[in-house]
C-alpha cells in the first residue's frame, strides 16, 4: 500500500515537473518573441516598407525553405523520441543538424554580400544586421543544444517515459522558425 | 482487446502523416507569400495575412500549444 502511494505520489510529480518545464519554455520563448518584435518595429520605424534592391530574395526563399524542412524532421525527431523508435531519433535530428548548418551557410552568404551593399553603419545594415545576426546566434544555439541531445539519446535514453530534454530543443527550434517567418518577409518581400 | 504495441505503431504513422501535411501547408503559405511580393501591391498586409497562419501551423501542430491547457502528451 506504502509503496502503492509512494509509486503513485512520483507520477504526479513527473508530470507536474514536466508541466513546470514546459510553462517555463514557453514563458522563455515569450520573452524572446518580445526581443525579435522590437527589432522588427524598429526595422519599420526607421525605414517604414523600404527594403534594400541587393538582397537576393530567391535566397532568402530558398533558405525559408530549407529551415521549413528542418521544423519537420526535428518534428519526426520528438515523434520518434515519444515512441521508442532510436534510429528515426537519431536519423531525423542529425537531417535538422544538417539543415540547420545549409540555412546557417546560406545566412553568410547574405552576410558577404550584406557587408558590401549596406554596411552595419547604414539605416538598413542596422535593422538587417540586428534581425538576422540575432537569428542566426539562436540558430547557432539550437544547434549546440540539438547536437547534445543527439550526443546523449543516441543509445537510446529517450523513449515513451521520458523525453523531456528532446521536447524542450525541438520547441526551442521551432521557435527560431516562426522567427524566421516573419524575418523573412520583414527583410527580403516587404516593399 | 487492442494490442499496445500495434496502437503505438498506428499512433507513430498518424503523427508522421500530420507533421506532412502541416509541412506541405507551410511550403504552400511560403512560397504563396514569395509570389504575391512579386505582384501584388498593398505587401505589407499580404504578408502579414500570410505569415501568422504559417507561426499558427508550427506552434499547433509541431509545438503542441495546446499542451499548456493541460492536455498531454
Amino acid at each position: 500500500m506504502a509503496a502503492g502511494v509512494r509509486e503513485l505520489g512520483q507520477i504526479e510529480t513527473a508530470e507536474y515537473r514536466l508541466r513546470r518545464n514546459r510553462l517555463g519554455l514557453w514563458l522563455f520563448i515569450a520573452s524572446e518573441s518580445f526581443l525579435f518584435a522590437a527589432i522588427i518595429s524598429a526595422r519599420f520605424y526607421l525605414l517604414g516598407t523600404q527594403r534594400s534592391e541587393d538582397l537576393s530574395q530567391p535566397l532568402g526563399l530558398l533558405i525559408s525553405l530549407v529551415l521549413l524542412t528542418s521544423s519537420l524532421t526535428a518534428y519526426r525527431a520528438e515523434t520518434s523520441a515519444a515512441h521508442d523508435d532510436v534510429r528515426g531519433f537519431v536519423r531525423n535530428t542529425a537531417a535538422t543538424i544538417t539543415l540547420g548548418l545549409v540555412f546557417m551557410g546560406g545566412v553568410a552568404l547574405e552576410f558577404r554580400e550584406g557587408l558590401e551593399a549596406f554596411p552595419p553603419d547604414t539605416l538598413y545594415g542596422t535593422a538587417f544586421f540586428s534581425l538576422v545576426g540575432l537569428h542566426a546566434f539562436h540558430v547557432l544555439t539550437g544547434l549546440v543544444a540539438l547536437a547534445a541531445v543527439l550526443w546523449v539519446g543516441r543509445d537510446g535514453r529517450f523513449g515513451s517515459a521520458d523525453y523531456w530534454p528532446v521536447e524542450g530543443v525541438v520547441k526551442y527550434w521551432h521557435f527560431v522558425d516562426v522567427a524566421w517567418v516573419f524575418i523573412f518577409p520583414t527583410l527580403y518581400l516587404v516593399k | 482487446v487492442s494490442d499496445p504495441t500495434v496502437d503505438q505503431a498506428a499512433s507513430h504513422r498518424g503523427k508522421i502523416t500530420l507533421g506532412a501535411v502541416v509541412f506541405a501547408g507551410l511550403i504552400c503559405l511560403d512560397v504563396l507569400e514569395y509570389i504575391v511580393a512579386q505582384t501584388a501591391q498593398q505587401v505589407l498586409v499580404w504578408m502579414a495575412l500570410l505569415a501568422v497562419p504559417q507561426a499558427a501551423l508550427i506552434a499547433v501542430f509541431y509545438m503542441h500549444v495546446r499542451q499548456l491547457r493541460g492536455g498531454d502528451r
